[in-house]
């Protein structure tokens, strides 16, 4: 492991850089679930009100900072943005076209401060938590349609879950079919695609049936006798 | 609701959902890449039936409405909705149903007859539904003439169109897939 001497400053600007992201990100992970939700909900009906370029790019710039605070891996990865970052610019350049180049750069900045705040939020909720909520706000709506909150909490967390492995698998189809030299058009992406899907659907019904998840409501957690666990 | 209709949406809700930050691919004969988000509700109907479709529909609204950037250009939040495409996106739901509804399972020996009945079911539920709900949305918010925001989205009609027949031949081919 690398030693080398830092001057007391940078010492000091370090440990205050540790400590304000260790502090940010429990903040906020400890924050409740809803209360988070209900942030996000928000934020984006307010800031289609926000029209202020000023206010409009500070909220922006304060939201990536505290997504790239809260993140855990250290280094942007260009690979995955770009897609992202194509769709911004390909927005701003039709807003600054159709209604002038402020109109532009207050979608733009909409959209990021958008997209940071609910990345935030993403990263710093548990999807049990998540879950919870979804079932916290459902059963009162239970009595009028025969709803079983926990298989609707369910749908949500195996929605959550499942976001990321859709990305994955669209890569994956995607490198597949270039290895085939086939050209990426809707319609050969989307058929493989589709298959994929409904293949994991049947393997994924077969899972949950079998674990009998979102059957009852969730159940207090059992304390098992101290001796069984150790 | 069963677990399978349950496992479904939500494999669906989450296409839907990633789709949003692919970027947009090229469709057959358009040269403009459109957003794969309609075709996809229709692929929903006509591969998953109307429960199904409905509920992922459905739960891709309400995570839109949240705030999450789910829709095409990574969009979200319930100024988008309430906004003046936000018809086209609740149409989503009535017309996800519809297209589930009135979609065929494969006909034995008549693949074109099969792909015709589900164009008509696309056609039904992914336009017709979701403009008689996106039309009159987008005339009252923006305040503009009935007839003037005809005008406006007629642009897209054929747009979706492809994407109504091109809906059908893809299901009929995932269809020969699974069975």
């Amino acid at each position: 492991m690398n030693t080398y001497k830092l001057s007391l400053l940078n010492r000091l600007r370090h440990i205050c850089r540790l400590g304000l992201r260790r502090t940010l990100r429990q903040v906020l992970q400890s924050m409740p679930a809803g209360f988070k939700l209900l942030g996000l909900i928000f934020f984006s009906t307010a800031f289609i009100l926000l029209h202020n370029i000023v206010w409009l790019s500070s909220v922006a710039l304060v939201m990536v900072w505290v997504w790239l605070i809260v993140r855990t891996e250290r280094m942007v990865s260009w690979q995955k943005m770009w897609p992202l970052a194509l769709s911004f610019g390909v927005i701003f350049l039709y807003m600054a076209w159709v209604s002038g180049l402020q109109e532009g750069f207050v979608a733009l900045f909409r959209l990021i401060a958008l997209w940071a705040a609910a990345q935030t939020v993403m990263l710093t909720t548990s999807t049990t938590a998540m879950m919870q909520v979804v079932e916290t706000v459902v059963t009162p709506f239970s009595k009028l349609c025969r709803a079983n909150p926990a298989r609707i909490a369910l749908l949500f967390g195996l929605t959550i879950r499942l976001m990321p492995l859709m990305v994955q698998q669209w890569h994956e189809v995607r490198e597949a079919q270039q290895a085939r030299g086939v050209k990426v058009k809707a319609h050969n992406m989307l058929v493989p695609m589709l298959v994929r899907t409904l293949n994991r659907a049947q393997a994924l019904t077969d899972a949950i049936d079998a674990r009998q998840l979102g059957e009852t409501v969730q159940p207090k957690i059992q304390t098992h006798s101290p001796s069984a666990h150790r | 609701m069963t677990t399978r209709t349950l496992v479904l949406s939500a494999l669906f809700t989450a296409l839907l959902c990633a789709l949003a930050v692919v970027p947009p691919i090229p469709m057959p004969l358009v040269p403009v890449p459109l957003t794969l988000q309609t075709l996809l509700v229709m692929l929903a109907g006509l591969v998953v039936g109307p429960r199904a479709a409905g509920l992922a529909v459905l739960i891709y609204v309400v995570v839109a409405a949240i705030g999450f950037p789910v829709l095409p250009g990574a969009r979200g939040g319930l100024g988008v909705l309430l906004g003046p495409t936000g018809g086209f996106l609740v149409g989503m739901i009535p017309g996800a149903m519809v297209v589930g509804w009135l979609a065929t399972r494969a006909i034995e020996g008549k693949p074109w007859l099969h792909i015709a009945r589900n164009t008509l079911a696309a056609v039904l539920g992914g336009i017709v539904v979701i403009y008689l709900v996106g039309v009159p949305w987008l005339a009252i918010v923006t305040g503009m003439p009935f007839a003037k925001a005809i005008n406006v989205v007629v642009v897209f009609l054929p747009g979706d169109f492809i994407k109504a027949v091109v809906a059908a031949f893809l299901a009929q081919r995932v269809n020969r897939f699974l069975v």
